[in-house]
């Protein structure tokens, strides 16, 4: 749940998740639930003329099993808020 | 063999005390907290699963035209190496599981040597954990594109 709630404070910044298949998608972070599936607006595929199979698609949802990364903006992350964060999970909330 | 239930099964044992079922507690990463090191309580906010007006579900798909990547390869036309899957149809209902029902299906199969080749599927019911992406498709922009022109090799499959 805390990777949940931080994909969370990410609503409406501009990401880029890559998927197991090897197609990267970039768009506007529109919503994140609690099995990590992203949907995203506004989209465009990396390196368009190898991947022309979503050139009609302008949103999408992306489940959340087959992500590989998702790229965040630089500057969106407090590391130190977040590495803190997760000693507290790991010590059971 | 079955271990016995334990001795006290069924019994009461010590006093019973009832009390309310304890709310799971999650921490949560939340940037808009004044406080930075010392553990907080007002960071330890119970989990709304969603936030109000924000819709993560898949109700605004229904009876809109998707494009739904599959995580399988699979050779759909003889002769073809492994090609994978992209269907699209109207969408006429949706689970927790991401498990889709799609109406006037058709398979769109993408080859690097000649145009995309579309097959007639009609109703498909996809199960949640095959899918990759569900696509919402722009019904303008995809019938500007001259698909008979489009050169592209197949998705390659879903590795976990």
């Amino acid at each position: 749940m805390l990777f949940y709630s931080y994909f969370k404070t990410l609503v409406g910044k501009e990401v880029t998740v890559e998927l197991k298949n090897d197609l990267a998608i970039t768009g506007t972070l529109h919503s994140v639930d609690q099995y990590l599936n992203i949907k995203l607006n506004s989209i465009r595929v990396v390196n368009e003329q190898k991947y022309p199979h979503m050139l009609s698609v302008r949103n999408c949802f992306v489940r959340g099993s087959v992500v590989r990364y998702v790229q965040l903006p630089p500057g969106s992350v407090d590391v130190e808020l977040l590495h803190d964060a997760t000693r507290r999970e790991a010590r059971g909330g | 063999m079955w271990k016995s239930a334990p001795q006290h099964a069924g019994k009461a044992v010590g006093k019973l005390t009832l009390r309310p079922p304890a709310v799971p507690k999650t921490v949560q990463y939340d940037p808009s907290s004044s406080c930075k090191r010392e553990p907080c309580a007002a960071r330890l906010l119970f989990t709304n699963m969603a936030a109000p007006g924000v819709d993560v579900g898949l109700g605004h798909f229904v009876d809109t035209t998707v494009s739904v990547i599959t995580n399988d390869g699979r050779t759909i036309v003889v002769g073809r190496v492994v090609a994978h899957l992209i269907i699209s149809g109207t969408l006429r209902g949706y689970d927790q599981a991401t498990n889709l029902i799609l109406d006037e299906c058709h398979e769109r199969v993408y080859s690097s040597k000649e145009g995309v080749e579309q097959l007639v599927l009609g109703l498909y019911v996809i199960r949640g954990d095959n899918i990759a992406v569900i696509g919402e498709v722009d019904d303008d922009k995809d019938a500007a594109v001259d698909f008979s022109q489009v050169r592209a090799a197949p998705l390659k499959p879903v590795t976990h």
